[in-house]
């Protein structure tokens, strides 16, 4: 994006209306490095234009460089608020390209993960979209709220935002003494202080006016942008991979997909807010059921997949993380593309955010739950 | 009429939301006093990959394979190994450059004698980035190993020898 003349009001000219104001790359409610070029005339919004890239880490290019077992704690890095999905989508990839079973329980314990993983992410964006529009309260219950699952993978892998958990083959390791109990716990708890937040912030009024008709994508639109996740199922797009598509263990397990209505910001919150429910169902199920046996399938340590290509997708808590591999028959992969959900939120940014006022972007950008580390890679 | 209603259910919203304010103020407060106070890490954090000592004769038990050298994705091991009378190899210099590691396990999972763990220890600062260079001398972990909690409340010790959870 370069910025053209045209825009500047030329000097002693009073009558230029539209002016061009940045947002970023250093704002507190972009979360992450990103800057918006906005458009406006007056407080209007006459259009919003993303300009990424400061993140750019290259990852799709080192990849190529290291080994597949290598580039596990790599994917990590991209959505760092939902790192376990970003790994599943990896190595659910090299397993599908290199025919690996992988051991039922340790299927279990994706789920499981992923789902915990799901919450804590949840929780950052519930936090945040709330330290945007101007309330700090929620931020600090939410981050106590997410220290209980983060001690949870402290404990499972050790460490608590970059885990290393999944391995091609299975999970790195069962879990450990106490697991279950503290899940437990905290399943018992988080229903309560779920309900404590509807009542704080979700069905606050001023919450309300600031969302309700705001940032609108139709149904039709957000298809044909890519959307996906809850910012597709607030557009009333009944979609969700992990029950129309199940991958790993999640055929198992019955829960609810959250749909809204009208695709404005209060129904991509209400969305994902929901999840967090329909989440605890399912790690509940895990927990009954979890199978016995084995978590890591026998790989060998210099793995070689056929030459091929395969695509695998999961639902992160974002929307649809794909992971397209290629392989030339050696050790390390020949080309792995990244689809990031937040990338093709962000190109919706300019069709949400046209006719809006300048404040709403903020609310707007937080609607979309983007992570800049995923967008950039 | 409308406008009547629409106040007073705002209103009602927040009374709803101050009330949730009022019973998180009288909950007991979950923030940790850390420098003052010690956080005694869980079973299994991933503070910095080092060797495991044999308690018996005060040496490491990593005879030099490089296979944790090979595993790393960054290349940040560097072994140089020497032989031994009764012909047995093991390592006259073990080097780290943990500024640039990023604690990943994969050097753990690789080594085939259980050499090697991860520290539980996590207060790295350093004023000069050489000294983030870790050798053979600051790589061995303290016989007596670390104390570190359990999910369940209880505490054990982990670093010794025998230990190491891959
Ligand atoms: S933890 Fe990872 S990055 Fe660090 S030395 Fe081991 S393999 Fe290398
Ligand atoms: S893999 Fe283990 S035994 Fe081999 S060099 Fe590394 S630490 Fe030593």
């Amino acid at each position: 994006m370069t910025i053209t003349p045209e825009f500047r009001p030329a000097p002693g000219d009073l009558e230029e209306h539209e002016f061009l104001v940045n947002m970023g790359p250093q704002h507190p409610s972009t979360h992450g490095v990103l800057r918006v070029i906005l458009r406006v005339d007056g407080e209007r919004l006459v259009d919003a234009i993303p300009d990424i890239g400061f993140l750019h880490r290259c990852f799709e290019k080192v990849a190529e460089g290291w080994t597949y077992q290598q580039v596990v704690p790599l994917t990590d890095r991209l959505d760092y608020v939902s790192a376990m999905t970003n790994e599943l989508a990896y190595v659910m990839a090299v397993e599908k390209l290199a025919g690996i079973e992988v051991p039922e329980r340790a299927q279990w314990l994706r789920v499981l993960v992923a789902e915990l993983q799901r919450i804590a992410s949840h929780l950052v964006w519930f936090g945040t979209f709330a330290l945007d529009l101007g309330a700090t309260t929620p931020f600090l219950y939410a981050i106590r709220e997410r220290e209980h699952i983060l001690d949870l993978f402290e404990a499972l892998c050790g460490a608590r935002l970059t885990y290393s958990y999944m391995r091609i083959g299975g999970v790195r390791g069962d879990l450990p003494p106490g697991f279950v109990g503290k899940t437990r716990e905290f399943l018992k708890l988080m229903p309560s202080r779920l309900r404590e937040y509807e009542n704080l912030f979700m069905k606050n009024r001023i919450f309300e006016n600031r969302t309700k008709g705001i940032g609108r994508v139709t149904a039709e639109e957000a298809v044909a942008y890519g959307a996906s996740g809850p910012t597709l199922r607030g557009s009333g797009v009944d979609w969700d991979l992990r029950r129309d598509e199940p991958y790993a263990a999640y055929d198992r397990f019955e829960f609810g997909v959250p749909v809204g209505q009208s695709g404005d910001v209060y129904d991509r919150a209400v969305c994902r807010f929901k999840e967090m429910y329909e989440s605890l169902k399912i790690i509940e199920q895990v927990l009954d059921g979890l199978p016995e046996g084995d978590v890591r399938a026998k790989v060998p340590r210099v793995l070689k997949p056929p030459a091929g290509d395969v695509y695998t997708r999961v639902e992160s808590p974002r929307g649809e993380v794909g992971v397209y591999l290629v392989s030339d028959g050696g050790p390390k992969p020949y080309r792995v593309k990244w689809r990031a959900p937040s990338f093709a939120h962000l190109r919706l940014l300019p069709v949400m955010a046209k006719g809006h006022m300048v404040a709403d972007i903020v609310a707007i950008i937080g609607s979309i739950d983007i992570i800049l580390g995923e967008v950039d890679r | 009429m409308h406008n009547l209603t629409s106040l007073l259910t705002g209103f009602w919203s927040f009374i709803c939301g101050l009330w949730v304010t009022l019973v998180n103020t009288v909950r007991p407060p979950v923030t940790f006093q850390y420098p003052e106070k010690y956080y005694v890490p869980l079973e299994g954090f991933r503070g910095y990959p080092a060797l495991v000592v044999d308690p018996e004769t005060g040496e490491t038990k990593c005879n030099g394979c490089q296979a944790c050298a090979r595993a790393c994705p960054l290349g940040v091991i560097h072994i140089e190994t020497a032989q031994r009378e009764d012909k047995k190899r093991y390592p006259v210099e073990w080097r780290l450059e943990f500024g640039r590691c990023m604690v990943c396990n994969l050097c753990v999972e690789a080594c085939p004698f259980g050499a090697l763990t991860m520290s539980p220890e996590y207060e790295f600062a350093e004023y000069r980035p050489e000294d983030l260079v870790y050798t053979l001398g600051n790589l061995k972990l303290p016989p007596e190993g670390f104390e570190v909690r359990r999910l369940d409340g209880s505490t054990v010790r982990t670093g010794l020898a025998g230990g190491g959870r891959g």
